[in-house]
């Protein structure tokens, strides 16, 4: 792995621009009559490869002005979610003699650039190294690391360890490009076999939960889908609706099936990179990670502990000393308390907010993937306290009481349990 | 360059670069559609029109698939109903469910698509945006809650009026159409063309007010549509605007003879329903009207002039005002040979004998009553006719357009004592320069524009005291604002409320006795009720009352049906009176209105007797051949904030010694501006209409699914 290169100097070289040479680098193009348009991929929501702009500004401008002179565009246009050092680009533009205008933007809409051709900002990169008369790498990045550039046959997975995140962690998967693989097949991809709009390399470990990312990853393509078509916008719309089901634990079954039809639609019907990689999450996930799907809506649980909807909180009776601060700090009324006996969990009013966690003195409050302890779903009568603290001292009272209850029963040297006598029916 | 494709099976011949979705709607075939429309530029984000193409895997929008030699494609597979099915449901997730409360109903091209496909949302997770509906806005509402986003509004604001007020907003995940900042459309620089509205294919962006398909035309047209002529104002305003002021003055000519005096006279019923006039203040039509005919020499219009060859019949007027002046000259240009019949001494009626000159000069009337002679209309002055049956021997037809020339004098104590006088007598002898019989100290009773015609002329005729009294209060005074605020700058004593209690004098009128008006109403019996404030009497001093009250026609009992207060009776539709072969038309029927209320009229007794007379009683013209419209109107900044400019009055001082003209109508430097605010609210009638299913032969093929 290399760090990008800067090709300072590319543009005064006078040889670079032959229309032999262009026909070697670029291959046979279509004409072009309005602008060159320099910019990351629609479907780059990372924007990481903007900084081939600022790293290699004068190979990017001269790779621009290749694309002009070989389509017989009228100019170049970078279009960059901030302007700042675009002065370099300015700079190297006019040295090269071409007509650059540099402005801000997210997105290349087909409609505002109709007469114009967009150049993702690697494929502009690449065209620079060719020019240099390099070998072209693969441009990525791992994680929030640097952006650097891969032979196209390096492993991916030599790639990761470089890194030295993927061996932290158990890795389930990896996200590129708003696809999951797999580790298999990560294992067998090189450099060149990756998506590539992005470059960016996340990975995933056993406490990510597949459905969860997928959902965040809809909500990420959500915000920067333009709108104007209706089966990215609306399609996002429908597989974000259902995917929230599976979160929320209320899907039936059925999703999946609707999920796919309109995933695979929104992958034949599309009107840009972002259109066509927008039901990546949800086709990646049912195709690679179907198992963690039905786990979810078949077995009622997330494997990674992660979707909240699966979590069940339940109160540890051994530890409730009967404060009643759960109680009163929960929003939904899910805790059911009488004087005298621990709280208990409403599982069904829980919204897992978790503040009754946080509320909680004792830490009695606990929560854990799939069934609760079956003692925890009924209020255990706490042990007597003494008629004075408790009528004078309230919740502390009750908590001291607790704590005496307790460090009495270790002075006796009894086993303590684990959980409070199963009270006799 | 032509080429041949194929659409399932059937030969096309289409231009080369053509798309193919065009190709097929305008050869027959159906393809459905949403965010194509004929003249806006492509967008392809519907996704319903996609097709096939053969050979070839996946689908292409057909919008976007241009035509070229040997094309050939599939409209309907399995694979395409699906997405095309799919994609409806797509869109319906996100619009309300209720067809039938919606406004839309019955014109709403998602309706017609969802007939077409049989499909609706019930598979998918339905959503309501949210968008509270905007109607803070003049003319047109936005309820994006409705908007499919198929981004016509958009190009139809930017790519083909060139405004580019509409574009595409997002906030908090959810895209939806509006303006820059949210801005309301004046603030944004709007046009109000209505071009979005005309395209948006549901109920989203709409006219505020309700229309049938037969009414909308009147509704969104409105000037021309109240105008009695039916004038073509936005025409008009649009050549005046491009200083083409003979070409501006031909399209009047097309309805109405008489630009110049209407120019300075009309009640402009146009402006009271002017569009611009809901946006901020209505254009000045009439005062463009006069610019217009003002700056050019006729000869366009004249050179146009439409004349039919001789007939051979022969038709009399009675009456050269207005009314008798029109049904002349078009009978005349129907080729019937015409005679007007005029008691006075020249033509022109209430506007050279009743209406000053100073609001509307006699040279300007004799000059447009000169056009009656291109015509070859003859005409008799001095000639008074009292039996218009007496005509029947030597002509086929006879019209009775004689006006309404009696003054009203008002039943009570004192009115015939000498130096009472009446309107129409003042104003006429006023307008030949003759003694009017007033003193120094004029009491005009009524509250019309004819009552302060006969003020505001007793002033210029050297009047020491002027006072006007009349029934009504000043809101519901008759007379127009601009004549009232006018006569008070000339000193008139403009006293309104009042009731007229006596005429006082012995010899001669030496004041009138009025009473204060507590209340004024008409009964559900249509009676009059008025109710005094206690011990309020008091007198005005004055030498001479004028009764300006109303008007009657003056035409004898000659043997010819009547209707209310002397006027004539006319048949519905045909215009004609109880004897056969004599027609009507003007005051004379149905009481004193406007000059241009008489042009209507004579238009249509020309028609009627035209039809009587053996013609088809088409008396239409076209004096101009109907001009191309550039679409592209573009943006002017504060378009809806640009003030109507005012009409140049002469100061008061000035004005009042003599009967000069008063109004300097629109001055050069401010013409154009006036005429650009004009909506042009007939540009959108050229924008095409949408190709609905219905419009195609079903050819045996069943809607998808």
């Amino acid at each position: 792995m290399k760090s990008i290169k800067r090709h300072n100097g590319l543009t005064e070289q006078k040889s670079v621009f032959d229309t032999e040479k262009l026909r070697g680098c670029l291959g046979t193009m279509e004409p072009v009559a309005g602008r060159i348009v320099g910019a990351v991929a629609n479907s780059d929501t990372e924007y990481r490869k903007e900084q081939l702009f600022f790293l290699d500004p004068e190979g990017m401008t001269a790779a621009l002005k290749a694309f002009v002179l070989h389509t017989g565009a009228e100019g170049a246009l970078i279009i960059l979610r901030e302007e700042n050092g675009k002065e370099a680009l300015l700079e190297a533009a006019e040295k090269a003699g071409l007509p650059l205008a540099v402005e801000t933007g997210e997105m290349v809409l087909r409609t505002d650039h109709r007469e114009d051709l967009h150049v993702p900002a690697d494929e502009l990169y690449r065209a620079a190294e060719l020019l240099a008369g390099e070998t072209p790498g693969v441009v990525l990045a791992v994680e929030d690391g640097a952006l650097m550039e891969a032979d196209p046959e390096e492993s991916v997975d030599s790639i990761l360890r470089d890194s030295g995140l993927w061996e932290a962690g158990s890795p389930k998967a990896v996200l590129t490009d708003h696809t999951f693989f797999t580790v298999e097949e990560i294992l067998k991809m090189q450099a060149k076999d990756l998506p590539g709009r992005s470059g960016v390399l996340r990975i995933l470990k056993n406490t990510d939960c597949m459905v969860d990312r997928a959902a965040k990853e809809l909500l990420i393509l959500r915000g920067k889908s333009c709108g104007r078509c209706t089966f990215c916008r609306e399609g996002l719309v429908q597989l974000s609706g259902r995917i929230g089901q599976i979160q929320d634990a209320i899907a039936k079954g059925s999703e999946t099936d609707l999920m796919s039809e309109i995933a695979s639609a929104m992958r034949v019907s599309y009107h840009c990179t972002l259109g066509e990689d927008a039901p990546m999450p949800v086709l990646s996930l049912l195709e690679k990670f179907g198992d963690e799907v039905t786990a979810h809506i078949r077995r009622k649980e997330c494997p990674a502990g992660v979707c909240k909807a699966y979590l069940n909180y339940y109160i540890d009776p051994a530890k409730c000393a009967g404060s009643g601060a759960c109680e009163t700090v929960c929003p939904a009324g899910a805790i059911e308390r009488k004087t005298g006996y621990t709280a208990v969990v409403d599982a069904f009013s829980c919204t897992r907010c978790g503040k009754c966690l946080e509320a909680c003195p004792e830490g009695a409050v606990r929560f854990i993937s799939g069934k609760v302890p079956r003692n925890a779903g009924t209020p255990v009568r706490l042990k007597k306290v003494s008629a004075e603290v408790s009528a004078t001292a309230g919740a502390d009272g009750e908590a001291a009481a607790a704590q005496e209850e307790t460090a009495k029963r270790e002075r006796s040297g009894k086993r303590k349990r684990a959980f409070a006598k199963p009270v006799k029916k | 360059m032509a080429v041949t494709i194929r659409i399932d099976g059937k030969e096309i011949r289409t231009e080369k670069g053509t798309s193919v979705l065009t190709a097929a709607l305008e050869n027959g075939i159906y393809i459905p559609h949403l965010c194509h429309h004929k003249d806006l530029p492509e967008l392809g984000s519907c996704r319903l029109c996609i097709v096939a193409v053969e050979g070839q895997e996946g689908v292409t929008p057909s919008c976007e698939l241009k035509a070229e030699e040997g094309l050939s494609v599939i409209t309907d597979t399995p694979e395409i109903q699906h997405l095309r099915k799919l994609a409806m449901e797509l869109l319906l997730s996100a619009h309300p469910e209720d067809c039938s409360t919606c406004p839309k109903y019955g014109r709403c091209e998602l309706q017609t698509l969802i007939q077409y496909m049989g499909v609706s949302a019930t598979r998918m997770m339905t959503r309501v945006k949210g968008f509270p509906s905007e109607e803070r806005n003049p003319l047109l509402i936005h309820d994006m809650n409705r908007c499919v986003l198929c981004g016509r509004c958009v190009r139809a604001c930017g790519d083909l009026r060139k405004v580019g007020v509409l574009q595409y907003n997002k906030k908090e995940l959810e895209t939806y159409v509006g303006t820059l900042h949210d801005r309301l459309l004046a603030d944004a620089d709007c046009r109000f063309c209505g071009a979005c509205a005309e395209v948006c294919p549901t109920g989203t962006i709409r006219d505020y007010l309700n229309y049938t398909p037969v009414e909308k035309k009147d509704t969104l047209i409105p000037c021309r549509a109240a105008c009695p002529v039916h004038t073509d104002v936005p025409r008009y305003l649009r050549l005046v605007r491009q200083g083409k002021y003979a070409e501006a003055t031909a399209v009047i000519h097309e309805k109405l003879p008489f630009p110049e005096c209407l120019g300075r006279v009309c009640t402009h019923v146009c402006e009271a329903d002017c569009r611009r006039g809901v946006v901020n203040e209505p254009v000045s039509i009439r005062n463009l009207k006069r610019y217009a005919a003002e700056h050019t020499d006729n000869s366009l219009w004249i050179s146009a002039s439409k004349q039919l060859p001789p007939t051979g019949k022969k038709a009399a007027v009675i009456g050269g005002g207005p009314a008798g002046m029109s049904a002349a000259y078009y009978l005349a240009k129907q080729g019937h040979s015409v005679t007007i019949f005029e008691a006075r001494e020249a033509l022109g009626g209430q506007m050279q004998f009743g209406i000053p000159s100073y609001r509307l000069p006699r040279d300007v009337v004799q000059k447009e009553a000169g056009y009656l002679a291109l015509a070859g209309v003859n005409v008799k002055t001095g000639a008074k006719i009292d039996d218009p049956a007496s005509l029947l021997g030597e002509y086929d037809a006879v019209l009775i357009a004689v006006g309404t020339t009696q003054g009203v004098r008002l039943p009570m104590p004192g009115n015939e004592l000498p130096g009472v006088l009446l309107n129409s007598d003042f104003l006429e002898k006023a307008s030949r320069g003759e003694e009017t019989g007033m003193g120094k100290h004029v009491v005009v009773l009524g509250g019309g524009n004819v009552a302060f015609d006969c003020a505001r002329t007793a002033v210029r005729l050297g009047a020491e005291s002027v006072a006007l009294a009349c029934l009504e209060k000043r809101e519901m005074m008759l007379a127009d604002d601009e004549e009232i605020e006018q006569a008070k700058e000339e000193g008139v004593d403009v006293q309104p409320g009042r009731t007229f209690e006596k005429i006082t004098g012995e010899e001669r009128v030496t004041g009138v006795a009025l009473s204060v008006v507590k209340e004024f109403y008409f009964d559900e019996n249509r009676r009059a009720v008025i109710t005094k404030v206690e011990n309020s009497e008091y007198e005005i001093p004055a030498d001479t009352v004028i009764f300006a009250v109303g008007q009657r026609t003056a035409l004898p009992e000659c043997g010819i049906e009547r209707g209310r207060a002397n006027s004539i009776a006319v048949k519905n539709g045909t215009l004609e009176t109880s004897t056969e072969g004599i027609f009507a038309c003007g005051d004379a029927v149905y009481g004193t209105k406007t000059v241009i209320q008489a042009v209507a009229s004579g238009r249509e007794a020309a028609s009627a007797i035209d039809r009587y007379l053996g013609g088809d009683g088409d008396i239409s013209e076209t004096l101009l051949p109907m001009e191309e419209t550039d679409p592209a109107i573009g943006k002017i900044e504060g378009f809806g904030y640009l003030k109507r400019k005012q009409e140049q009055f002469l100061a008061a001082e000035e004005r009042k010694q003599d009967f000069r003209q008063v109004s300097g109508g629109i001055c050069d430097a401010d013409h154009c501006g006036e005429a650009e605010r004009c909506l042009q609210c007939d540009l959108r009638f050229t924008i095409s209409g949408p190709h609905l299913w219905s419009d195609y032969d079903s050819s045996g093929k069943e809607a998808a699914l």
